[in-house]
């Protein structure tokens, strides 16, 4: 059997290749002069296909961030109770890969331990941004954040407290929305129980 | 020159004696001169990385420029395009550690730089910039401008040799042998012009264009003879695609990999007002010069439009320098000798010929 490949090797005048490669970078010249070429969250990532600027000025402009984008891990609580989701159960400082998760249990008056996280911190500095917690985490309690711009010049303001490190799930809930959904139902529920678990007051951000 | 020493003479002749009035008015033009080059080699960067940036779909720098520097620099209000990049990128060479190879030759090492842009700045002696403006007007203009130009190839052997170094020294044969071999054709696509201008002075070359008789639309002699030298130019200035002296993948910078802070600007900066030069010269043997609209017109104006013409030619040449370089990739060893010695040289040799046996006829057939 024999293949038969195409060679393409009419006759071309002289030159045709290094004009056609000019008339090609012009028209992306001229063309990056009109409409800019942006990824649009929802829509295809670059709806002006090759043609226009791509350039994001930054730190003016932002690209927007896929929603499981995985910036540094943050804790929630409910917006109308002001409950924690967290309750201590030490999933996440066990998946996490290098130990930067550090919590302890609380007790009530009679020592015994409740769904409480007494204190809560992680070295933010050590990071390796992979997830796990959020992963491991049962309660949906903490979750990746979008936060990109977290250098700085001490290295104590990275011992993220549990103050901190507390948001609201609204606004969880609005900047991923997507992975939100799926943990919602689940992270409500167990939610439920914790309250009930635990003594009044405790566990509660005040605002 | 004549112009502004008559003008001197008319303010200081009564105070000065002639040759104090002459002294200053060469020092008034050096003194341009020296400006001038600097400037040019600034705007040329700049218009480089602006103009390759949108051929890449790109921005460019656009951070530094005068304009409003209220707090919260809105996205619409860049300051004037990034205009003084140059002068940015000037204070950070300066900055630069100034490093010089234990085992070269140190002096040699130090010279290389600064005879890099003297060749440079010798030409822009007898360009014409307009309408009587040019420093000298060289009765040889044609033949100065090649003798001296070339000189910028021994310049480059002696920072390659001086760096001790095997890629620099890789670098500057190969700059050496390109130059010397694409000179010859370049050279001889100059003699067309020059037959049919019949003078070696530049000045008197723009003077036959005037009107619309640029050599350029001599089809096809003239034609032929301006893409010949357009390209035998871009080898010249190791312009892409013969920027094979600055191949990083094969000899890392070239002849410039010892070279740091503003010794390795200087050796940019001659580079670039060569390729101005380059751009110069081919308006000036092809394009009319600073012939345009409204060159005749007496007092001020007419001399202003000569300029404005003749850097309008000169730099929309130098864009195309630029869009080539967004497209064409580079050529490999081989191929550039051979381009030079086995298709230009005898393009232009025949060219050459022919266009001296035209001349003749036409005198002949105009009598």
């Amino acid at each position: 059997m024999t293949i038969v490949v195409p060679r393409h090797d009419e006759f071309r005048p002289f030159g045709t290749g290094l004009i056609k490669g000019l008339l090609v970078t012009m028209a992306h010249f001229i063309r990056s002069y009109g409409k800019r070429n942006l990824r649009i969250p929802g829509k295809e990532p670059f709806p002006g296909g090759r043609f226009g600027l791509f350039t994001v000025q930054y730190p003016e402009e932002r690209a927007p961030v896929p929603d499981r984008y995985r910036g540094l891990p943050i804790l929630l609580y409910d917006d109308a109770t002001g409950a924690e989701l967290c309750t201590a159960c030490m999933s996440c400082a066990r998946a996490c890969p290098v130990g930067i998760i550090h919590i302890e249990q609380g007790v009530d008056e009679a020592g015994k331990k409740i769904p409480y996280a007494q204190h809560f911190m992680i070295e933010y500095e050590s990071c390796l941004n992979c997830g796990l917690c959020a992963e491991a985490c049962p309660f949906g309690s903490i979750v990746m954040d979008h936060h990109l711009e977290t250098a700085r010049t001490d290295r104590e303001g990275f011992r993220m407290t549990k103050e901190r490190l507390l948001r609201p799930i609204s606004y969880y809930a609005q900047i991923a929305p997507t992975v939100w959904a799926e943990i919602r139902e689940e992270a409500e529920k167990r939610l439920e129980g914790t309250i009930k678990r635990r003594p009044a007051g405790v566990g509660v951000v005040r605002r | 020159m004549e112009l502004l020493i008559q003008g001197l003479n008319r303010l200081l002749g009564q105070a000065l004696p002639d040759w104090a009035v002459v002294l200053i008015g060469m020092a008034i033009v050096i003194t341009l001169i020296f400006v001038l080059a600097p400037v040019i080699f600034m705007f040329l960067t700049w218009l480089l990385r602006r103009g390759i940036a949108r051929f890449a779909d790109r921005i460019g720098p656009n951070r530094t420029g005068l304009g409003p520097f209220n707090k919260e620099r809105t996205r619409q209000r860049w300051p004037l395009w990034g205009l003084l990049q140059p002068v940015a990128d000037g204070v950070k060479m300066f900055t630069k550690e100034d490093i010089i190879p234990d085992k070269g030759d140190k002096v040699l090492h130090r010279m290389a730089p600064i005879a890099a842009i003297v060749p440079a700045m010798l030409v822009f002696a007898v360009i014409p910039f307009g309408k009587e403006l040019s420093a000298v007007d060289l009765n040889v203009g044609v033949v100065y401008v090649v003798a001296v130009s070339s000189l910028f190839t021994l310049v480059l052997l002696v920072a390659g040799w001086s760096s001790n170094n095997k890629y620099s020294l890789l670098g500057a044969m190969r700059t050496a042998a390109q130059m010397v071999s694409y000179e010859v054709p370049m050279v001889l696509s100059l003699v067309v012009p020059v037959l049919f201008a019949r003078s070696l002075s530049l000045n008197a070359i723009v003077a036959a264009q005037a009107g619309l008789r640029w050599y350029i639309f001599y089809f096809p002699l003239g034609t032929l003879a301006f893409l010949t030298y357009f390209t035998a130019a871009l080898a010249e200035v190791n312009h892409t695609p013969f920027d094979l002296p600055e191949a990083d993948s094969e000899i890392v910078a070239g002849y410039i990999t010892e070279y740091s802070g503003m010794k390795f600007a200087l050796f940019f900066m001659g580079e670039f007002i060569n390729q101005f030069l380059v751009c110069a010269l081919a308006t000036v043997l092809f394009l009319g010069g600073w012939q345009g609209p409204g060159v005749g017109i007496g007092g001020v104006l007419g001399y202003l439009l000569s300029v404005f013409w003749f850097f309008l030619k000169a730099f929309a040449l130098y864009f195309l320098f630029v869009w080539i370089r967004a497209t064409w990739p580079r050529l490999r060893v081989d191929q550039l000798m051979g381009f030079a010695w086995k298709r230009l040289v005898p393009i232009t040799l025949g060219n050459v010929l022919v266009s001296g046996l035209a001349v003749v006829v036409w005198s002949l057939l105009r009598k």
